[in-house]
């Protein structure tokens, strides 16, 4: 049914569910669903009744809380940063397949706690409608703690999310799609502070070197790059440059994926590293 | 495409790789097993060869590779063994 709605009458039932919500707390990461979540939220409640709220931790990339701040402040959304220490839980530390289930209970605990202290009616996250069918632990945790997908709820596909974002002005309507840093350990690698920062630093670095559309997927003292298709001339061309930085970070190897960027390409070798997650993990 | 037995080891794998490789005429290839658990196969060739490189990826994989790349070290002036 929803393939028959415009657009436009999506975002009226948007209106609709967020009216009736009457005040919100919004997980805010900066990224394209809920950027425009959390600007739709203000034009609809007004900013009296919207708090953005993002969850800091080493897996969530500085250029990304830099994002995140500037579209508040540039679009009136109240916004506030709390720590996040998914880090701490052994769960989570251990890379298992669903990892985003025990970082998303942290941050929804946290933001569920904050919403009902100062009174707001309900939490939302920006899962639209492409997530409902892929494999997302981390919604789990969402409906755990009873937070709202809206997005999701109207119908809103994330084509149709960036194309409303960019009717609106939001600089966010044309960004990567920006999972958390720890997306790129292979499930049962440990998370550690140091191997995400030394992702963070390696793809401050392919950015720096004008790439736009990259991962730096760690597999332990390896770095394997993947880029875009039209970018792999780049990689190239800067080969010498990019692996001499990222050895210089710690990585003992860098290599360039043949196959180029693709999203959940760690997930290719889920069930064998599933197996070995004990043996691994450290 | 079968994939070969996992318990053929890292070694095996890259050996089989680099004869798969230079039969099909990129001579001089050189293929390591990296990564955690050898799960990588690195590849050094001249750059030109890439776009084949990709061609034979899905016959590298079926080897036991999960991702076929191209080593870096392949292209960097300052070459050296990555150990």
């Amino acid at each position: 049914m929803d393939r028959a709605l415009t657009v436009d009458e999506k975002l009226t039932r948007l209106t609709g569910i967020l009216r009736d919500l009457g005040s919100v707390c919004v997980g805010y990461s900066g990224g394209v669903d809920s950027t425009f979540l959390a600007s739709f939220a203000v034009e609809v409640l007004g900013a009296g009744n919207v708090l953005a709220v993002t969850g800091v931790s080493a897996s969530y990339p500085a250029v990304q809380r830099e994002t995140a701040r500037d579209c508040a402040r540039r679009f009136g959304i109240p916004h506030l940063e709390i720590s996040t220490d998914e880090l701490d839980d052994p769960s989570y530390a251990a890379n298992p397949s669903n990892r985003c289930y025990f970082c998303k209970t942290e941050l929804w605990t946290k933001l569920a706690a904050m919403a009902a202290s100062r009174g707001l009616a309900a939490v939302l996250d920006g899962s639209n409608a492409d997530d409902a069918g892929d494999y997302r632990p981390g919604m789990l945790a969402a409906r755990e703690h009873g937070v709202r997908s809206p997005l999701m709820e109207a119908g809103l596909t994330k084509a149709e999310i960036r194309e409303a974002s960019r009717r609106r002005g939001l600089p966010t309507w044309d960004q990567p799609s920006a999972p958390c840093l720890a997306s790129r350990l292979p499930y049962g690698l440990a998370v550690t502070v140091e191997r995400l920062r030394q992702v963070e630093a390696a793809e401050d670095a392919l950015r720096a070197h004008g790439f736009t559309q990259f991962r730096v997927r760690h597999h332990g003292d390896v770095a394997r790059l993947e880029v875009a298709a039209d970018e792999m001339p780049r990689a190239i061309d800067r080969a010498a440059a990019v692996r001499r930085e990222l050895k210089a970070l710690g990585f003992a190897a860098v290599v360039l994926d043949i196959e180029g960027y693709r999203q959940g390409a760690l997930n290719e070798g889920l069930p064998l590293v599933q197996l070995r997650r004990t043996a691994v993990a450290g | 495409m079968e994939r070969a037995p996992a318990t053929r080891s890292a070694e095996e794998r890259a050996a089989m790789a680099e004869r798969l490789i230079r039969g099909r005429g990129i001579e001089g290839a050189i293929v390591r097993a990296v990564g955690l658990d050898g799960e990588i196969a690195a590849i050094r060739a001249p750059s030109e060869c890439i776009g084949r490189l990709k061609e034979l990826a899905p016959e590298v994989k079926a080897l036991g590779f999960r991702y076929v790349a191209f080593d870096l070290a392949a292209v960097d002036e300052r070459f050296e063994d990555d150990g």
